[in-house]
């Protein structure tokens, strides 16, 4: 499975206050294995076409996904590497589906483990939002996954679950990610007036600082070579990141 | 009576020194750290404050929350840009003299992190005196620090000498010596390649 | 409470009396926050209205982190979410690799692990006791927790070369056996450790001032803790048994017979118990796993170049906070796509405001401690 080099916004300019604050789609369809790699050799790779993030594995069935699909019969089963149980919801049905595996006497999900999102900007819907569910006392869990598009906003999950509040505020914080009715979507992690979503792909890992986290550590360039011509060039040249 | 350089004679039990020293002998012997655990260095701070690794016996007797009533700024752990004002605050908050000691790698650069949110060290923010390295420390790194700390204070002078150079501010990566330090037979291997050296420095290859 | 004094008719004394809506800023630094938690509380008198806690400022972008570094070198940072547990971060990312990867750890590693987090969860339940009890009061058990903590660091350093912060295990298995030595002094320790757990027991649980100042205070009932998504000893404390060891044991934590303290009302006092009674089990655990050590490799085979198959896992383990997870998104590279930490202390400070609220300021303090958060846990 080769690696999608895909090129952080790393700002030409020199001055830090640029900040790479792209939309998801074109950003990242513009920089794709075109740019070669530090190391390549001489012929850049054709550019390939976006692969889809198609996990490896079966698709793991237990009692909770029995018991939604065969409530709602549009979701689909997510293949695993490891047997872990998961769902993908469409997004019009996710509150209706979390509220019955909560409240249904076979799931009894009552505990929510875990929410989070991610980023893929090769899919066609470029987020998912992840609910991992387990119930305490039948002891089973499940994963649940909505798409979104970048912009569209997702249902809160706060009405089903209370603890899922400070998750999705992360998430939001992270992604970006607007989740409607919740009651309280302010910044968690991040300063009051910190522009960007981190997590997302396009996101340098350095942020506002990159140019100077790079280059400017000690007053000198990070790499260290003998020639700072040398330096200079490799700085020119985007971090590996996908 | 032993006669003094004047020809005043004193009896022996009576003392002559600056007033200035006296000072610092006090304030280096009675340094009381302000609680400024952020991350992982404050629980080896806490281990440092407590009975196997006492730091009360270097003069360190309490920790004070309050900048008003502390002299050192120990900066235990990472600071971030969130937090980075705070810091800058209770720094300016503290009472004249004052001291910082940055404990751990992420106050001295940031550490592993090179971030976004990570400020790339405690000397962006607050001047700081004594650096102590380790993820996290030992406590008895912590106390060796605060053992500089004592040093310094008591003879400014100190900073001149080669154990308190510093940061190579803006030097080539080959600038490695210091004005006058400089040994010639590798000036002149180096003449001999073409560099141009001048005070410890190449500046033209 | 509060009297109206634009009342036609109020007295001057009621005028002076008149009290107003306070909001006070706990702010980042302050000594009984355990870190820079801020916490905005509006106060009526000394009663706790509402409280807003604000956290972000350890923030260090660790999920960012990650993503730019291969899935070997991503093991350490693990340690700085919760510094004080450090080995049960290390446990919960290795084991999420290797379900990824599908290793198969072998049983001695897997008791070797056992001892290890177990001993992490001694220690750190050792230093919450002394700053939890440092916090309500009792300053004294600072100094006393801390002093117990060393020898189990010393031991750390002995067998892993850190006291904190050790980067315990590689993906696969453990690196090293136990040094020559090691295991009759950690029996030693075991020794005498309850003996000494009883001592502090019999400072703070019959302690008058102690019971006064932690029962019924910060009470959450079980629905609202479940519901909240709570979990560790602060969950236990109101009665849920839900624990990840007998939950979904990993590691061979089914071999062992150990059990699980419960409280039953939720409060301060209860969570208190709970953690010292998780001690007594901890040392029956590692007395156990020393007992019953099995022969055979420390690690499991693992390519030098780790690729894990695309997709996803989410493993969970019962850290010293509660139960931390860890969600990781592999596309066939060596470095991660995405993980995201679970983090105990995150979700269970949400529960402060309503244990907060009612009660009073002092009682805020109170809380914080019984919650045992961790604030790089909490902003990672």
């Amino acid at each position: 499975m080769a690696d999608e080099t895909k090129t952080p916004g790393i700002p030409e300019t020199p001055e830090p206050a640029a900040k790479p604050e792209a939309s998801a789609a074109p950003a990242s369809g513009e920089k794709p294995a075109a740019a070669a790699k530090p190391a390549a050799p001489a012929a850049p790779k054709p550019p390939a076409g976006p692969k889809k993030w198609e996990p490896t594995g079966e698709i793991a069935e237990n009692v909770p996904t029995q018991a939604l699909k065969a409530r709602f019969p549009e979701v689909l089963g997510v293949k695993s590497p490891c047997g872990e149980a998961t769902l993908l919801l469409p997004k019009a049905r996710l509150i209706e589906a979390l509220t019955f595996l909560r409240d249904d006497g076979a799931c009894a999900m009552d505990y929510l483990s875990d929410m989070t999102a991610a980023h893929y900007p090769v899919n066609d819907k470029k987020f998912e939002v992840v609910y991992h569910c387990y119930s305490l006392e039948k002891k089973h869990s499940l994963r649940v996954k909505v798409q979104l598009d970048d912009g569209e906003a997702c249902p809160t999950a706060t009405a089903v679950w209370p603890g899922a509040d400070w998750m999705e505020r992360e998430a939001h914080d992270m992604f970006g990610v607007v989740f409607e009715g919740h009651p309280n979507l302010k910044v968690i992690l991040l300063p009051d007036d910190f522009e960007g979503h981190p997590l997302r792909k396009e996101f340098p890992l350095g942020g506002a600082q990159e140019a100077m986290i790079r280059t400017n550590r000690y007053g000198k360039p990070v790499l260290l070579p003998d020639d700072l011509e040398e330096a200079r060039k490799a700085l020119k040249e985007p971090r590996n990141v996908r | 009576m032993n006669p003094d350089a004047n020809g005043a004679a004193y009896p022996s039990w009576v003392g002559l020194t600056k007033l200035d020293i006296l000072f610092d002998y006090c304030r280096r012997n009675s340094l009381w750290p302000m609680t400024f655990g952020l991350a992982c260095c404050a629980i080896e701070m806490i281990s440092a404050m407590c009975s196997r690794y006492d730091m009360s016996r270097f003069g360190s007797e309490v920790m004070r929350p309050s900048p008003r009533q502390s002299d050192v700024m120990i900066i235990a752990g990472t600071i971030t840009i969130k937090m980075a004002p705070v810091v800058r605050r209770l720094y300016d908050e503290m009472p004249d003299p004052k001291w910082v000691i940055a404990m751990g790698s992420c106050a001295i650069q940031g550490g592993p992190y090179d971030d976004y949110a990570v400020l790339q060290g405690a000397g962006r923010v607050v001047p700081v005196d004594v650096y102590v390295s380790g993820c996290p420390p030992r406590p008895e790194a912590l106390i060796y620090a605060l053992m500089r700390l004592q040093e310094k204070i008591r003879n400014p002078k100190v900073l001149d000498g080669p154990a308190f150079k510093g940061v190579l501010k803006d030097r080539a990566t080959k600038g490695w010596m210091a004005k006058g330090g400089e040994i010639p037979e590798v000036v002149a291997e180096l003449e001999a390649k073409g560099h141009l050296v001048q005070d410890g420095q190449i500046l033209k290859d | 409470m509060s009297a109206d004094s634009t009342q036609a008719g109020s007295s001057p004394l009621q005028r002076v009396m008149e009290t107003r809506e306070v909001e006070l800023n706990m702010g980042p630094q302050h000594p009984a926050t355990h870190g820079v938690y801020r916490a905005l509380v509006k106060l009526d008198g000394e009663r706790v209205e509402a409280l807003e806690s604000i956290i972000g400022y350890l923030h260090r972008g660790l999920e960012k982190w990650v993503e730019y570094r291969t899935w070997g070198q991503a093991t350490p940072i693990f340690d700085r979410l919760d510094y004080v547990g450090a080995i049960l971060n290390c446990h919960g990312y290795v084991g999420a690799v290797e379900k990824l990867l599908g290793v198969e750890v072998p049983k001695k590693a897997q008791y070797i692990r056992v001892v290890l987090d177990e001993l992490q969860r001694l220690a750190n339940h050792l230093l919450w006791l002394g700053t939890h009890a440092l916090d309500v009061g009792a300053q004294s058990m600072l100094f006393y927790g801390i002093r117990e903590r060393e020898p189990i660091l010393d031991l750390f350093e002995a067998m892993l070369g850190q006291r904190l912060l050790q980067n315990a295990y590689p993906i696969g298995g453990v690196r090293f056996d136990f040094p020559k030595g090691w295991v009759p002094v950690c029996r030693r320790l075991l020794d005498e450790l309850p003996k000494k757990v009883d001592d502090y027991e019999g400072l703070l649980t019959g302690n008058r001032i102690w019971v006064q100042r932690t029962k019924g205070v910060g009470v959450i009932s079980a629905k609202d803790a479940i519901a909240l998504s709570l979990s560790g000893p602060t969950l236990r404390g109101s009665g849920v048994n839900f624990d990840v060891r007998k939950a979904m044991p990993y590691s061979s934590y089914g071999d062992f017979e150990f059990e699980i303290p419960l409280g039953t009302n939720g409060d301060v006092f209860d969570r208190y118990l709970c953690r010292v009674r998780e001690m007594r089990q901890s040392i029956r655990i590692i007395k156990q796993a020393l007992d019953g050590m099995p022969e055979g490799e420390l690690k499991g085979k693992v390519s030098k170049i780790i690729r894990p198959p695309v997709g996803e896992a989410y493993y969970t383990v019962e850290a010293a906070k509660g139960q931390l997870g860890y969600y990781i998104v592999s596309d066939g590279g060596e470095k991660p796509w995405r993980v995201h930490v679970k983090s105990p202390s995150f979700v269970n400070l949400q529960g402060i405001e309503t244990m907060c609220r009612g009660g009073l300021i002092a009682d805020v303090v109170a809380v914080i401690g019984s919650l045992d958060i961790v604030l790089g846990e909490v902003d990672r």
